[in-house]
């Protein structure tokens, strides 16, 4: 599991031009990152990839904390985590594919969710790896474009935010 | 009773009712203006802003001062909260005039000044169409302020200034700028005008250490055998300076200062090491490098400070004090980090400590203290730049004057041979070292405090860069003391290249102007100093005249260095005390 700080921002363009500002000016390399809506719809909320052998995440964390567009920095790296990915695959899809198409589909839980003269959207959901999984098993039906979420996360069974300051914590 | 009457106007004009006024927005930016204290305002109008400009008139309390170029506006802004404590104010225009203040804003963010910028933009059905003189305002300072607004509605003007003011003191002082579209200032509305206090940025946070990581730090102060005070801005905007200095008598530590902590801790007292760093003191930088422990108050391991960070003092553990609490771990790993502000932090400390047994430390240091003192030979022909300075500072120092530098060798000078004792009495851009800084902040600090002698010390490059501020000087008539330490070199730039590029002198020869007679000309009085004697009798017509700023241009030894340096990147086993000299522990 990557290690995440989950970023709670304004959901405006301005404040994620303020959060990707503030990473490239101050050189944090961070690795990917995702975006998703809230049930709040003010609010959007970033997963940041922080790999600890190239950037301290309290450095990056206590940067973010600086902004007034940013609600909340929570590090989840202890943190059991649920994690999906939701991605749309159109394949190229002749009718007698689609029984096959179908099948595979299946075994992936993945749902058929739109039938063109030509093609399929694929409608998958799961681990990282099970998505690509599936992509990959499509790919010789010829797959012509996929669009997906990336990693969506919640921390299991926790009431509370993963706000713990680790830093300061090692130190006292 | 003097005091008694200060405190209770205060209270008076801190005191707001809840208020609701029908008004145009550019009145409105002004009425915020009056509640958040603003008696004086620095900047140059323009299209964009002729709005707040024409509400100017109806607002006599505040003074508004011209300046000659934006540029300069920004620096009397952080002159002035440099002196005072208080946010400094600058108005300009959209466009060029706003792109103006970038150099300023950005070294009010790396000095942690507070500043607060409000600028006009053109209208808002021109935005973004590249209208005449705009210029993405909020893009362009994003990276240098703190926060900045792009007001679209009338009502959110007040607010905006308001939380301008909370976030530029909250915390870590510094920059931050509103900028407000034409259209915006002139539209009528209903604004409701709160006390400024309830304007609290959602995350406002004031973090104080534990008990526990107080206590941690008491034991590191104990067990030390080398202890080090390492005192740097933080501690000036925090009024740190009379617990640094109890904590430093109680616990028997030295105390060095950063260019930007001068004036922390009083360099008349025998626990002082005067400053640190690249061309700090050899004691203070053995002492710092050879320490066991590092006290660090409101000071963040400049790589100026450090040079080669991986050989910085090895062997020391790191107590680092700091409100900021991204500067914790950054550049070197805090062994307790106590995140807060110092003053506080360290009130919250004193009781705690126990005096470690620091006898033999400090036989060491006196002992380094002996061996290299700070020196300079001067002769009978030439000044000696060093020497005019020790001049500026044994004449004026019975005035307990506010001095503002600027950026090369004069200023690592005067931090030398200057003996501070007082905060807010240096005033430099230490961060982003930004030449053209001293004089528009020498302005600033007078206005900010009129009771007082402000001198500037300035170089005859840096002097050029902003000398326009001079004219503003004179229209106000302050008797402001301009000393340029004239070796008609970019000397800074000249000594590397002597020293690091085999003396291949490039493009640092400056044909100078009499600087006596262009002061002259724009109605300053002008004085020029050539030789040795001349250099006291200078200084002390310079104190006499009160009607209007003087310029003395004293001209230097044009290739005298500046010594100790530990060259960039470098440690302190390669500190020079002259050309080939190192100076040995």
């Amino acid at each position: 599991m990557p290690h995440w700080l989950a970023v709670t921002v304004e959901n405006s363009v301005e404040s994620l031009n303020r959060v990707f500002h503030l990473l490239r000016r101050r050189h944090l390399p961070v690795g990917e990152i995702f975006m998703h809506r809230t049930g709040d719809p003010q609010d959007l909320r970033l997963l940041i990839e922080v790999d600890p052998a190239r950037v301290d995440p309290y450095r990056v964390r206590t940067n973010l904390e600086k902004l007034l567009c940013v609600k909340a920095v929570e590090d989840w790296r202890e943190c059991t985590l649920v994690v999906r990915d939701v991605a749309l695959v159109k394949v190229r899809a002749p009718a007698e594919t689609w029984v096959e198409i179908a099948q595979l589909a299946e075994f992936y839980r993945a749902r058929v969710v739109d039938v063109g003269a030509e093609t399929l959207i694929v409608e998958v959901t799961g681990s990282r790896e099970k998505v690509d999984s599936c992509i990959a098993r499509l790919e010789r039906f010829g797959v012509i474009e996929v669009i997906r979420s990336g990693p969506m996360a919640m921390v299991r069974g926790q009431a509370e935010a993963a706000l713990a300051d680790r830093v300061t914590e090692a130190a006292a | 009773m003097e005091a008694a009457t200060i405190a209770q106007t205060s209270v008076i004009s801190r005191t707001f009712r809840r208020e609701r006024r029908r008004m145009k927005t550019a009145w409105a930016v002004m009425e915020a203006l009056v509640r958040e204290g603003v008696d004086v305002a620095f900047g140059l109008p323009g299209g964009a802003c002729l709005p707040l400009y024409d509400a100017l008139c109806d607002y006599p309390q505040i003074r508004h001062i011209l300046v000659r170029h934006e540029q300069s506006a920004v620096h009397m802004a952080e002159g002035y909260a440099r002196a005072t404590g208080k946010p400094g104010v600058c108005f300009t225009t959209s466009g060029p005039g706003a792109t103006n203040l970038v150099t300023g804003l950005t070294d009010a963010m790396m000095d942690s000044t507070p500043v607060v910028a409000i600028t006009g933009q053109v209208p808002t059905f021109f935005m973004g169409g590249d209208a005449f003189q705009e210029a993405d305002v909020i893009g362009l300072t994003m990276s240098v302020t703190k926060h900045n607004w792009l007001v679209r509605k009338p009502a959110q003007a007040p607010e905006a200034v308001h939380m301008a003011f909370r976030l530029a003191t909250d915390g870590r002082p510094g920059p931050t700028l509103v900028d407000i579209p034409r259209d915006v200032l002139l539209m009528e509305a209903d604004f409701v005008f709160e006390d400024p206090e309830t304007f609290r940025p959602s995350r406002s946070r004031s973090p104080f250490p534990s008990e526990l990581a107080l206590r941690q730090a008491a034991d590191l102060i104990a067990e030390s055998k080398r202890p080090i005070l390492y005192v740097g801005g933080g501690a000036i905007h925090s009024g740190a300076a009379p617990e640094i200095r109890a904590l430093a008598e109680k616990a028997r530590i030295p105390v060095a200062t950063t260019l930007m902590g001068l004036g922390a801790f009083p360099e008349d007292h025998p626990y002082a090491l005067k400053m640190l760093g690249m061309h700090g003191t050899v004691y203070a930088n053995f002492a710092i490098n050879f320490s066991d422990l590092i006290i660090a108050v409101g000071a963040r391991f400049d790589d100026r400070v450090t040079g080669k960070l991986s050989a910085f003092a090895p062997h020391a553990k790191v107590i680092h004090i700091d409100i900021d609490p991204s500067e914790i771990h950054k550049n070197r790993r805090a062994d307790v980090p106590l995140i807060g502000d110092a003053k506080q932090v360290l009130r919250a400390l004193l009781p705690l400590v126990r005096p470690p047994d620091t006898e033999a430390w400090w036989r060491q240091i006196e002992e380094w203290k002996s061996r290299y003192p700070l020196r300079y030979r001067q002769g009978d022909d030439v000044i000696k730049p060093q020497f005019a300075i020790e001049m500026i500072y044994e004449l004026t120092k019975d005035y307990r004057p506010i001095v503002t530098l600027d950026v090369g060798q004069h200023q690592m000078w005067a931090a030398q041979f200057f003996t501070w004792t007082e905060p807010r009495t240096c005033i430099t851009s230490g961060g982003l070292g930004t030449m053209g800084f001293s004089l528009p902040a020498a302005v600033g600090a007078q206005f900010g405090r009129p009771d007082r002698l402000v001198i500037n010390i300035n170089g005859d490059g840096s002097f050029q860069m902003t000398f326009q501020a001079l004219i503003t000087a004179v229209e106000w008539r302050l008797p402001i003391k301009v000393f340029i330490i004239n070796n008609q070199y970019l000397g800074m730039v000249r000594q590397w290249q002597e020293l690091f590029y085999n003396r291949r002198y490039s493009a640092v020869y400056l044909a100078n102007p009499d600087f006596a007679r262009l002061a002259e000309a724009v109605g300053a009085a002008g004085i020029r100093v050539e030789r040795p004697d001349q250099v006291e009798p200078a200084v002390r017509q310079a104190l006499a005249i009160t009607d209007r700023p003087v310029v003395v241009d004293i001209l230097v030894d044009p290739e005298e260095n500046c010594f100790p340096m530990i060259p960039s990147g470098m440690t302190v086993f390669d500190m020079m005390i002259a050309p080939g000299v190192k100076a040995v522990p």
